[in-house]
């Protein structure tokens, strides 16, 4: 008996059972238990009257009851309740209004809830996609940091490579350089043969003229007097040979001319000491040790 | 002047001092007729040395020496024409009277603004005064 009230209860309000919403009033829950006491004052719902059999010729059969509107029952009630009954109606018109706004809430929320779904799934799709692009940009950055290290690698052989070289090449230099600056062309053995050649030809030269001179004939003139002879050359007493005519005092005049003469030539400086200017000058230039070619004079 | 003029002038002005010459251009003459191939000789030699000392040789400094007559020897650096032994003549105050071969000096500067070290490569060989009438300075 019990039980077959409680499944009435459970066909007419199938919400009154169920759990109620996290934001539904407390004063609808009140006055759901409003209802309830009262509808354990009609007898067929509350077993106190009658017999269910009974009860069911009175009222509307509980099936049409089920379709929500509400109708057989207020008719039902003008015929059995009286005021408890409207009471009734009107806080079934009040669920009513309420059942209906928790209809268009649903279906907000339903719309709100695709839209919600909907906003998932592009957020997904993106996120798939955004995914997806961080994967090739990851790939790529990958061969890029690859691609890098491989050029980073090659450049650090290349530099190794150079920096060995280069300690070779300056091992090379350092060894070459104390050659460098005393390394000749001509060794000194060279230059004494050269020299030496040249005072064999100036013996030649003044023994030929010696030797010729001497088959010529008596004096064909006067001793000049006024001649400027070269100081550095001649002296009185060579000079008094030759117009002495001896032979070997010519030559060793014309050597002594010669010899002065290829100094000359080959020298940059005159180191006349009466030329006191080129002296210092000479000096200072020799003393700075940047020209090769300007040395002391021993003569 | 060309070098081979001006050497033919000092052999040809050697020449006047023997009187065996009316005119300085006879003793040209006589020069060229006589020495010309030695003197071109001469030239070329010099000129090598001339190369081998501003060219080639870098580690020293090279110039052939002469001795101006009148100087006193010095054994370091003169060689006696007459002398085998050098040794006979050392301490004793000999003039020279001329040279007869000349001689190379060498200097090597062992850095800028240092001072050179000089020496000898071979000796200036000289005649004495002694040698051709005059004594001991």
């Amino acid at each position: 008996m019990h039980q077959e009230r409680k499944n009435v209860h459970s066909h007419v309000f199938p919400f009154v059972f169920g759990p109620l919403p996290a934001d539904h009033p407390t004063r609808r829950g009140h006055m759901f238990n409003s209802l309830l006491s009262n509808v354990s004052r009609i007898p067929f719902l509350s077993g106190k009257g009658g017999s269910p059999t009974e009860s069911q010729d009175q009222l509307s059969p509980p099936s049409s009851l089920s379709d929500g509107t509400g109708k057989d029952v207020e008719e039902g009630t003008v015929d059995i309740a009286g005021p408890d009954v409207r009471e009734l109606q009107r806080e079934m018109e009040y669920l009513k209004g309420w059942v209906e706004m928790d209809g268009v809430e649903m279906a907000r929320l339903r719309e709100e809830r695709e839209a919600l779904i909907m906003n998932c799934k592009h957020q997904g799709d993106r996120i798939a996609e955004l995914e997806h692009e961080v994967g090739w940009v990851r790939g790529s950055h990958q061969e890029d940091v690859q691609r890098q290290t491989q050029y980073i690698r090659g450049v650090e052989e290349r530099l190794k490579r150079t920096e060995e070289l280069l300690a070779t090449r300056s091992a090379e230099l350092s060894g070459v350089q104390a050659f460098l600056s005393t390394t000749d062309r001509l060794s000194e053995a060279e230059v004494l043969n050269i020299v030496r050649d040249l005072n064999e030809n100036i013996y030649q030269v003044a023994a030929t003229l010696s030797e010729e001179w001497e088959k010529l004939e008596s004096p064909q003139a006067t001793i000049r007097t006024d001649a400027d002879p070269t100081p550095r050359s001649r002296v009185p007493a060579l000079v008094q040979l030759v117009r002495n005519r001896d032979p070997m005092g010519l030559i060793f005049l014309f050597q002594s001319c010669l010899c002065c003469q290829v100094v000359d030539m080959t020298s940059s400086w005159d180191h006349n000491q009466e030329l006191a200017i080129l002296k210092s000058i000479y000096e200072r230039l020799s003393a700075s040790g940047e020209y090769h070619t300007v040395y002391p004079s021993n003569s | 002047m060309p070098r081979s003029t001006s050497l033919v002038e000092q052999l040809a002005s050697v020449l006047d001092e023997t009187g065996s010459f009316s005119s300085t251009q006879q003793s040209f003459e006589f020069v060229q007729a006589v020495a010309s191939e030695r003197i071109e000789s001469i030239i070329r030699l010099v000129l090598r040395l001339e190369l081998a000392f501003k060219v080639e040789v870098t580690s020293s400094d090279m110039s052939l020496l002469f001795e101006a007559p009148d100087t006193v020897f010095d054994n370091a650096r003169m060689a006696d024409e007459f002398e085998s032994d050098d040794t006979s003549i050392c301490g004793k105050q000999y003039r020279i009277a001329g040279t007869t071969e000349v001689g190379i000096g060498k200097s090597i500067s062992v850095g800028p603004g240092e001072i050179l070290r000089t020496g000898v490569l071979l000796k200036t060989k000289v005649v004495l005064e002694k040698d051709v009438g005059r004594g001991e300075a």
